[in-house]
């Protein structure tokens, strides 16, 4: 199977993307591991699901009307519910290959594409914070409650309590409340005054109206239903047998720190949690991308010239891959990398493909300003790594503790990178390989050496990207499944 | 400059292992790695310890015939080590010696089978030739198609992510200085001693020098020994190849051995943790650049190669079919013009020593604590006789000092 353009990911930057690629005439490939397009962001509705008035918000207005549009294209091939595995050059000899082998799990088999243009817009998930009681059922990121209520109207709990740092949480406890869920709280770490200070700059508040006041519609209904939205408040473990069912929660001192020994404790059987977003680079690390660490926009992020193209030869990136910036700053990087795809491939002019990125770069510089300051209100700092124990665990596959981690770094004196950590401890080594680790342990090792996090370096990813059954890759193609 | 009775280049099993030798000796000494320890095959290597001659050694059988007799007695001299080496670490380091099975399928590997273990048997390596049966009675999980066995009672693996460590960690402990993400620049004979000069965090513009004054230098650097060879003037047959391994996800403990197969590339054990490790030898590819190898980058994933070691693999046990593939990598190890290690002092270059090439991870340690005797004693090894790098004197006639 080939195509001139394959696009790993159907969110908002993959929709985009094989939008505008397709309307200049390209075979457009797209996968997906869901089995609709979409994303997290427009996550539909199952097969057999309807969903009366399925995400009516406006700001989702513009993604909704790409999606609809790149759903009708004739020369866009959908491979959804399928999984991509990584890359691997196509000729025998790399160097003298521009053409990508793209290996794919289709779920039965593993099938093989070929192209010369690939794009990753693999997007981000949720940061999976540690903490005492972290790994207890009933503890969820925030984002994946998000998903139950968003696509299928789902309640997965009784009672909700979210914590975290990221104004995503307002939202989604109003979805929860829309949903009939009850939430007993929405707990946030920043001081009431910092949130302010940055919306109150008139000038700001002017440009991004629009945000702010879905933001604040959303305080109002959630201060109507009676959801109690604090500030300046931290988690500190959650308890429970089987099964959360408390939280306690401290507040945090001016100068930054939780008073642990002061804490209150709310009864809730569902703890969304949510700090922040990690880029889900792996296929792009395992396709020899350069990266670089931001702890703001979601760790190893992707480096990119500025048509989207990363580091290798044919592979572009966009979307949060490239640093956690949310749907519309997706949707105008979906839309670059895929001019700049058509530039190369000289569909366009080097005149006519400025002249058409020329307003989407505008548009992105402006959102990007926005996302810039959502990140720095959203980042948590320090905070997470003050409620780590030295027996939570920060590799929850392997069940690696942050005390072993301290541990091997205290008697390996001379193993500072995170593939040597990683080889030494075995943290990243399971199922997820590193998918939410990796970060945590980014930032202990540079704090430990007193290193930068680039100097550490991420965990080398390879293939296959996520576990696959021996079967799908020995299987020979005159066989039955 | 810093002074050190010896220098050693290369943060491997071989380099870290011989910096405790020495160190534990009351030598001084200075480790010098490119990158980080353990970063190279030493701890990507499947961590196999193979007793009985292995698939590439017994290619050719001719060849066999001539290597055994001094093959044997390091092999049981490296059993006897393997045996003390957790104590003498006094830490965990995943070994595990619970017996190998070398399968056959055919029977013409039958015949290559029995003819090995004769000779085995004649210089001292007790193997035991299973037939079908008692293949499957004593490895329940082999396919039906495996027709015979040779069973190494010894034979097992031992954790490469924390053999070189543990040495290391030791080494530190009695006093050896590391010098990590450091790069050896030049080596230059002076006087009765060696210069050697270094580059800390050579890629950055922050590098910093290192200079070195050491009595001898032990080259360890692997499958890029031949490198640093170049440095001291020195030709090294030694040619770095790429190879694959791959780890399944962990399952309860069904597979005891480590399986070889006396016709095909495989080799497959299962750790501690329950992960099937699965290799044998199957290529992946060095990176070139104006048509030389990038010594430093990473060798390239083959998917055809994968899918032919996971198809050898399945084959032999069934059960690694029903497992999730975790993850594959590559490393890059050296093999010498004769298969065999290069150990010893470099002829023409009084005090370079080198070892390197040839079942580094099962003999490695052995390499180490032999060398390390006569970088001490002054007096060459008789057990490392037939592996001195005098055997490819011809190439040096017109280079060293």
């Amino acid at each position: 199977m080939d195509a001139e353009l394959v696009i790993v990911g159907a969110g908002p930057a993959g929709l985009a993307a094989a939008e505008i690629a397709s309307v200049h005439g390209l075979n457009v490939i797209v996968l997906d591991e869901q089995t609709k397009p979409g994303g997290q962001i427009f996550r539909q509705p199952p097969e057999g699901f309807r969903v009366h008035s399925w995400m009516p918000d406006s700001i989702y207005r513009e993604g909704k009307s790409v999606l609809a549009s790149a759903s009708t294209r004739k020369n866009i091939r959908w491979l959804l519910g399928s999984t991509v595995l990584g890359t691997f050059a196509a000729g025998s000899n790399g160097e003298n290959s521009n053409r990508i082998k793209v290996v794919v799990d289709t779920g039965v088999l593993i099938e093989e594409i070929q192209t010369e243009h690939l794009i990753f817009a693999t997007g981000c998930h949720d940061m999976a914070a540690a903490f005492p009681g972290w790994n207890l059922p009933g503890v969820m990121a925030t984002g994946g409650i998000q998903a139950f209520v968003k696509s299928q109207q789902i309640v997965p709990g009784e009672r909700f309590l979210f914590v975290g740092t990221h104004p995503l949480q307002l939202i989604v406890a109003d979805q929860v409340c829309q949903a009939g869920g009850h939430v007993v709280g929405v707990v946030f770490a920043q001081q009431f005054k910092r949130m302010l200070s940055i919306i109150r700059n008139p000038f700001t508040m002017l440009r991004f109206s629009g945000k702010f006041l879905f933001l604040a519609k959303t305080l109002y209904r959630l201060r109507n239903a009676g959801v109690p939205v604090s500030f300046q408040e931290s988690l500190v473990r959650a308890n429970g047998d089987l099964q959360v069912s408390s939280i306690d929660i401290a507040s945090i001192s001016l100068d930054g720190i939780v008073q642990k020994n002061e804490s209150r404790r709310v009864e809730a059987d569902r703890l969304g949690v949510c700090y922040n977003f990690l880029v889900s680079s792996e296929l792009a690390r395992q396709s020899g991308a350069e990266c670089e660490w931001s702890s703001q926009a979601g760790g190893w992020i992707v480096r990119h010239n500025q048509w989207m193209q990363s580091s290798v030869p044919g592979i572009s990136v966009a979307g949060e891959v490239t640093g956690v910036a949310g749907a519309d700053a997706a949707l105008e990087e979906g839309r670059l990398a895929a001019l700049g795809v058509l530039l190369k491939k000289g569909v366009l002019g080097s005149t006519a493909a400025a002249r058409l990125a020329e307003p989407v770069r505008r548009r992105l510089s402006n959102i990007n300003a926005f996302a810039g300051l959502l990140r720095e209100l959203s980042y948590p700092g320090n905070l997470l790594n003050q409620l780590l124990s030295d027996e939570t665990n920060i590799c929850k596959c392997e069940g690696i503790t942050a005390g072993d981690i301290k541990k091997a770094l205290a008697e390996n004196s001379c193993i500072s990178s995170g593939s040597a950590v990683k080889l030494i401890s075995r943290t990243g080594m399971g199922l997820c390989q590193g998918r939410y680790c990796n970060y945590p342990l980014t930032k202990a090792i540079a704090e430990y050496r007193e290193a930068s996090e680039n100097e550490v370096g991420p965990f080398t990813a390879q293939f296959p990207v996520k576990p696959v059954l021996i079967k799908k890759i020995t299987h020979k193609p005159d066989e039955p499944a | 400059m810093r002074n050190y009775d010896v220098a050693i280049i290369g943060g491997g099993v071989i380099g870290c292992a011989s910096a405790y030798f020495l160190a534990k000796a009351g030598v001084s000494v200075a480790i010098i790695e490119r990158g980080q320890l353990n970063a190279g095959a030493s701890g990507r290597n499947a961590g196999s310890l193979h007793f009985q001659l292995e698939h590439r050694l017994i290619h050719n059988e001719t060849h066999l015939k001539a290597q055994l007799p001094h093959l044997i007695p390091l092999t049981l001299a490296a059993i006897e080590q393997w045996n003390t080496l957790e104590d003498e670490l006094s830490c965990d380091i995943g070994l595990s010696m619970s017996g190998g099975v070398m399968v056959a399928e055919t029977s013409e590997q039958i015949r290559l089978l029995e003819r090995k273990a004769k000779l085995e048997n004649r210089y001292g390596l007790a193997v035991e030739l299973l037939s079908a049966e008692e293949t499957l009675a004593r490895a329940p999980y082999l396919g039906e198609t495996v027709q015979a066995a040779l069973y190494c009672r010894e034979e097992g693996h031992c954790n490469p992510r924390l053999l070189t460590p543990a040495f290391a960690r030791k080494a530190e402990a009695l006093g050896a200085d590391f010098f990590t993400d450091t790069a050896v620049m030049g080596l230059d004979k002076v006087g009765a001693g060696w210069n050697v000069s270094s580059r800390i965090r050579p890629g950055e513009k922050a590098s910093e020098r290192l200079e070195i004054r050491a009595e001898k230098v032990l080259n360890a650097s692997g499958a890029w020994a031949h490198e640093i060879a170049a440095m001291a003037n020195i030709h090294l047959p030694i040619f770095p190849v790429a190879l694959m391994m791959s780890v399944t996800e962990p399952v309860p403990v069904f597979l005891k051995h480590m399986v070889q197969h006396v016709g095909r590339k495989l080799s497959l054990k299962q750790v501690e943790d329950g992960n099937l490790l699965i290799g044998g030898g199957w290529s992946a590819r060095l990176q070139q650049h104006a048509g030389k190898w990038i010594s430093n980058a990473p060798a390239k994933l083959s998917l055809d190669a994968l899918k032919s070691n996971l198809g050898v693999a399945s084959e032999i046990v069934p059960a690694v079919n029903q497992l999730h593939l975790l993850r594959t990598w590559t490393g890059i190890t050296g093999v010498t013009a004769d298969q065999l290690p290069i150990v010893g002092q470099v002829d023409q270059t009084p005090g370079f020593y080198v070892a390197a090439g040839g079942s580094g991870f099962t003999f490695g340690p052995l390499y180490a604590r032999l060398l390390s005797e006569e970088i001490l004693t002054g007096l060459p090894s008789e057990a490392l006789q037939p592996y001195s790098p005098a055997r490819f004197g011809h190439v040096n006639m017109y280079m060293g000092n």
